[in-house]
């Protein structure tokens, strides 16, 4: 049985034209329904502190994910339906072709080349989505990810940035920033963004006190197998440090200090501001 | 074989292990692993795990059992290198190493360069060493896409969340004194403090800035164009450079990747052409023998400079006696035979130990040829092996039998 060779278009086609319908016309009208307890459960469950923000937060939410992820997905579905014709196809093919000078290869079996084909359009399709949909920073979908460092315009002062420290069982006791061997298998980049995450979270209290014992737990568990050999600690303290910096960066070594959180060793659960 | 190499040096000493004892308020899974609800394991299973990727990585480098360990190597890897991401920050400079891993696990890397090829080699002499195929160039092809796409994302990126504000504001110079500052950007210190230099040069940084969202934007040409190859390519990797000696974070995992971009067939040519045919031993055997032809396949695997010319002492042998007229047709055939460069012959053992010195992949063990003993040990085991060699069916033949 032959297809008639508009076919493919046909279909790519109606499905664009149902996708687009959904995320303009039938999720919005969901959306509407569920906001004002109708439609399904899921999606009423779905719509959390529907009580505090009107219908029209939840559409627009929708519209900023769906319209972007929508339109990678037409840009695909386009470039798939211009390849499903044989001329298209036979310039691209042309247009790519080894040049007269590169040696005559011959073609892998056709097998690998569907595997191949999948792995290059999962990868491609993937990241163009992702890229599309741009969500949070450090939130990506990996190992897809839009690439964000550096993309936003950074201000120059102040510069503020939370560190763990460690107080140390002596007297009189010091503080020392627990970076490097103190605080594997965390580097310091994953170990600041943690704390930006959970200082910023709605039960901070308990994270960070869990969180900050549990640093302490590790550095004096690794202390004692000899993983490192800094001193023993009578406590931790998690601090915002704020420089107002300089062109010469000359102020780096007198950032003023602000304690967020502290756990002493003597008592876990202990906590302070 | 040598990205799996330079894998098994960076991941050598990494602890995985370590992140099943992390308390899991610092746990937020991000993409596949929190699709696939992958959990972090009991810590000796981690160990467990991360002992057998690293083997596995050792084993892809070499060559052995390829197909397999490529394939354990990327689905292990993807685990291990996906846990750390969903504890507090996604590393950038990692994901590029899953694909690069799915790439070659679906490759047939094992044919070229490996231990696999040379056993291959060894049991058919008779196949030729690796055909011309697109088998051998999707892989290279799928990671230019894959580079080409990161850098092109990041450029659009920047392009999305501050329009042209990267290159017509002071972002860059910002983003250098910043990197001075060390305890608040964990990044990772500069390798230097050029950077604190540039800062003071604003349109410097400018300029520096619009070459770099200029080559992130413009490496997929390189997909298709030569040019673009031997520009923007040198120009992303001088980029990345620059800002570990800027910035400071490193981008050494993705510097692997980089080997993809190296044209090394040409390389080859052009070390192999270098070398003076006057410089060349030349490998005497008896072309009759099934294993003498292995020998033969292998060294032409590792022979990867053309530095030995091989002749078959019965098929080629008015050639041979032309260029060698002191050697004898029934000698060749009995012991490997090599003329080295110098024009000195040697024979059996000794004609091994000759050529190890003229094949840079067998330079390692050369030395060792020469340690007391080993010659003695070495020539009695070779005669032995020549002796078995003519009672299993592979007799030497008489001057007849030569075209």
């Amino acid at each position: 049985m032959r297809f008639p060779k508009w076919l493919p278009a046909v279909l790519v086609g109606v499905a664009l034209a149902l996708l687009w319908a959904i995320v303009e016309v039938v999720a919005p009208t969901a959306i509407r329904n569920a906001h004002s307890g109708r439609g399904p459960l899921a999606l009423q469950q779905a719509l959390s502190g529907r009580h505090l923000h009107p219908a029209s937060h939840y559409v627009a939410v929708w519209r900023r994910r769906a319209r972007p992820a929508a339109a990678a997905v037409t840009v695909v579905g386009l470039l798939a339906a211009a390849m499903s014709s044989a001329a298209i196809r036979r310039r691209v093919a042309r247009a790519l072709a080894p040049g007269t000078d590169s040696p005559v290869a011959s073609l892998p079996p056709p097998g690998r080349r569907a595997a191949v084909a999948c792995l290059a359009l999962g990868f491609t399709g993937g990241s163009l989505i992702e890229l599309a949909i741009d969500p949070p920073y450090r939130r990506e979908h990996w190992p897809f990810s839009q690439y964000r460092m550096y993309s936003e315009t950074p201000i120059r002062s102040p510069l503020v940035a939370r560190l763990l420290f460690g107080v140390t069982a002596e007297d009189p006791p010091r503080e020392i920033p627990l970076q490097g061997v103190y605080i594997r298998p965390f580097d310091s980049a994953r170990m600041a963004i943690s704390w930006n995450r959970l200082d910023q979270a709605p039960d901070r209290e308990r994270l960070l006190t869990a969180a900050l014992a549990d640093c302490l737990r590790r550095y004096e568990l690794r202390r004692a197998r000899g993983a490192h050999a800094g001193p023993r600690l009578g406590a931790v303290r998690l601090y915002r440090l704020t420089w107002d910096v300089d062109d010469r960066a000359s102020t780096r070594d007198s950032p003023a200090k602000d304690l967020i959180w502290e756990v002493q060793a003597s008592n876990p659960q202990s906590r302070s501001r | 074989m040598l990205f799996f190499a330079l894998m098994v040096v960076f991941f050598a000493r990494r602890d995985y292990a370590g992140w099943a004892d992390v308390s899991r308020v610092f746990w937020k899974p991000v993409g596949i692993v929190a699709l696939l609800r992958m959990p972090v394991l009991p810590q000796p299973a981690l160990a467990a795990v991360s002992v057998a990727w690293k083997a596995l990585l050792v084993l892809s480098a070499l060559g052995i059992f390829t197909r397999i360990s490529t394939a354990g190597a990327f689905l292990l890897g993807t685990y291990l290198i996906g846990i750390p991401e969903s504890f507090g920050k996604i590393h950038h400079a990692d994901a590029i190493l899953v694909w690069a891993m799915a790439t070659l696990a679906l490759s047939r890397s094992g044919d070229g360069w490996s231990v696999d090829a040379l056993m291959r080699a060894a049991r058919r002499p008779e196949e030729p060493s690796t055909p011309r195929s697109g088998e051998y160039t999707w892989p290279i092809r799928m990671m230019w896409l894959v580079m080409s796409i990161i850098f092109f994302s990041a450029g659009v990126s920047k392009l999305r969340h501050g329009g042209l504000a990267f290159v017509t504001t002071d972002a860059l110079a910002t983003h250098f004194i910043h990197s001075n500052y060390g305890l608040g950007r964990p990044a990772g210190a500069p390798l230097m403090e050029w950077g604190l230099w540039f800062a003071q040069h604003p349109a410097l940084c400018r300029a520096m800035a619009a070459v770099s969202l200029f080559l992130e934007l413009a490496l997929p040409l390189a997909l298709f164009s030569r040019w673009a190859r031997r520009i923007v390519v040198p120009g992303v990797f001088s980029l990345q450079l620059g800002i570990t000696f800027l910035m400071g974070p490193d981008f050494l995992r993705f510097a692997f990747c980089y080997l993809f971009w190296v044209p090394w067939e040409k390389m080859g040519a052009v070390l192999k052409n270098s070398t003076d045919t006057h410089r060349r031993h030349h490998f005497l055997y008896d072309g009759s023998c099934g294993l003498c032809q292995k020998t033969v396949a292998v060294l032409r695997r590792v022979d990867l400079l053309g530095r030995i010319v091989f002749h078959d002492a019965l098929r080629d042998w008015p050639a041979i006696q032309a260029a060698f007229p002191g050697l004898r047709q029934e000698e060749c055939l009995e012991n490997m035979h090599v003329v080295t460069s110098s024009g000195r012959v040697e024979t059996g053992f000794d004609a091994y130990r000759a050529i190890s010195w003229s094949v840079p992949l067998l330079w390692p063990i050369a030395p060792l040829l020469y340690l007391p003993g080993v010659p003695t040990v070495g020539r009695r085991v070779y005669a032995a092996v020549a002796r078995g060699r003519h009672r299993g069916g592979c007799p030497v033949p008489t001057r007849s039998a030569a075209p």
